[in-house]
């Protein structure tokens, strides 16, 4: 503290680099996958209700000073950790998105209703589909590239990339009202929602799994075996979602979440405890 | 019936509600009057179950519980959702399965619009259609006239009739005594977290010249407009 920097931030952001350089070192292809989940964190920034909010709070300048800080701050450490690992155009690729939706909000995120195929299970994958389809259509356009290329695992990333993407969906909390209104008991309405989460992921996955059976038919267990681990990050994402509900998330919460992302492994903890936690808070509001 | 025994509900040092004690007949429709911060809003919280108190509420008949309609004063909806979608999504969480839309939209709003483009009456409309949509037995409506236009207000007296004549029981807060007047069977005073009065329809002439003598005449008596 005495340098002005709190030695927590030292920390987290030493312990971000060292696990960005393991991966993009040990792991083939991670630079995709690490670009794929950065360029999201601008793009959900562009969300009517915040643009709109601090519009109508400050001054245009302000406004602008704002949307530029907290862009450049959240998506720099990833595009630094891009740069100096060599990967230059996905870095500036980075930089460049993040300068762009924070001076400019594309009128197709706040006016038109984009048209998505989880009518029947609003909302969230609805929401979160009309917030990051620019990145759906990226992901579809790497698969395409994957087949022509015959490179299997990037296909592979896809899938992790697209569960990444839907649990982030979950992270926003709702208001209570749009909890209270369901006639389920806590248990079932936490599997509830995790069948809708699920059966939505399923349905943005297909076109990829699909040209990945193509590609190796052979390779189903493996194509299987990274589905389920998307299907396990999804639900601990839902299940975190209510863990402090219906406060946001906190700091310790949102770490847990961040390393089950980055280590899928921890799942098998974090997921039963933010599932005991997410039931004892839901039990405030529902039978 | 629903039992409301020895209700109280403070906020730090506020009293919001005091020991209220009321009983809810089904198939009734009760008009509940008070002026701002009485603690209208509260009290129909904590009968919906969305908010924690001391005292009782008995929802004898038991599946009362489950088919709670709440009509907020101001509506909350979520960004980037359709009216159409939220409709959908009110009726998945009542279990309600095949909705029909287009026999259900009696306002003809732009389902197919973000909600966030609608004006405060139609976003009000739009909450009013997903709870009829609903299988309720219980309708808390807090000011549901507020932002209406005139047509969609003669409307909603209709419904209300209806839901009445349905057998529902209905709780309407407005500070609009000439529709409260039209609908209701009995009228609650609500004043500083207390009920101050329970009449009948018979006896809303004497409440209203009451309200009008003691919260406007009284106040106006000294003020001078130059």
């Amino acid at each position: 503290m005495q340098m002005g920097v709190p030695l927590g931030i030292i920390l987290l952001l030493s312990l971000f680099a060292t696990l960005s350089c393991v991966l993009f070192f040990e792991v083939k292809h991670y630079h995709y996958f690490y670009l794929f989940l950065a360029i999201n964190i601008p793009i959900s920034f562009c969300n009517p209700k915040h643009v709109d909010f601090l519009k109508r709070t400050y001054s245009k300048s302000d406004y602008y000073r704002i949307r530029l800080t907290e862009n450049i701050a959240l998506a720099l450490p990833f595009g630094a950790m891009l740069l100096l690992s060599g990967y230059i155009f996905s870095g500036l690729s980075l930089l460049i998105v993040s300068l762009i939706t924070a001076l400019y909000t594309p009128k197709i995120i706040s006016s038109y209703a984009v048209p998505t195929p989880f009518y029947k299970n609003p909302f969230e994958f609805i929401v979160g589909f009309r917030l990051s389809f620019a990145l759906i259509f990226l992901g579809y356009y790497l698969t395409y590239i994957s087949f022509i290329y015959s490179n299997f695992y990037l296909s592979i990333f896809v899938v992790l990339a697209f569960s990444v993407l839907g649990m982030m969906y979950y992270i926003k909390v709702e208001e209570t009202y749009f909890v209270w209104i369901y006639q389920f008991t806590p248990k079932a309405f936490l599997f509830s929602k995790v069948k809708q989460a699920v059966y939505s992921l399923l349905l943005l996955c297909l076109p990829v799994i699909v040209v990945l059976a193509v590609m190796r038919p052979t390779g189903v267990f493996i194509i299987l075996g990274f589905m389920l681990g998307g299907i396990g990050m999804l639900a601990t994402g839902v299940f975190c979602k209510y863990s402090s509900f219906p406060e946001e998330l906190s700091l310790r919460q949102s770490m847990l979440l961040l390393f089950s992302v980055l280590f899928p492994v921890l799942i098998l903890f974090t997921l039963p405890y933010f599932y005991i936690q997410a039931r004892r808070q839901l039990k405030e509001i529902l039978l | 019936m629903i039992e409301v025994k020895d209700v109280s509900k403070s906020f730090g040092r506020v009293q919001a509600l005091r020991n209220i004690t009321i009983n809810f007949e089904r198939g009734k429709v009760y008009g509940l009057i008070g002026p701002n911060g009485a603690g209208k809003t509260t009290f129909f919280e904590c009968l919906a179950g969305l908010m924690d108190y001391s005292g009782s509420i008995d929802y004898s008949q038991h599946d009362i519980r489950n088919h709670i309609a709440y009509l907020p004063t101001n509506p909350t909806f979520l960004t980037l959702i359709t009216g159409k979608e939220h409709l959908q999504l009110l009726c998945n969480a009542r279990r309600v399965t095949k909705p029909n839309f287009r026999i259900s939209n009696i306002f003809n709003l732009p389902l197919n619009r973000f909600v966030t483009s609608y004006s405060t009456g139609m976003k009000k409309k739009l909450a009013f259609t997903a709870i009829l949509m609903q299988k309720n037995e219980l309708f808390l409506l807090d000011e549901p006239f507020n932002g209406v236009d005139i047509q969609s207000n003669i409307l909603l007296t209709e419904i209300i009739h209806r839901l009445k004549q349905a057998n529902k029981t209905v709780i309407i807060s407005s500070h609009i005594l000439s529709s409260l007047s039209s609908v209701c069977d009995n009228f609650i005073l609500l004043k500083e977290g207390k009920i101050h009065k329970i009449v009948g329809k018979d006896a809303f002439n004497e409440l209203e010249a009451d309200l009008i003598k003691n919260e406007v005449s009284n106040k106006l008596e000294h003020l001078i407009i130059r």
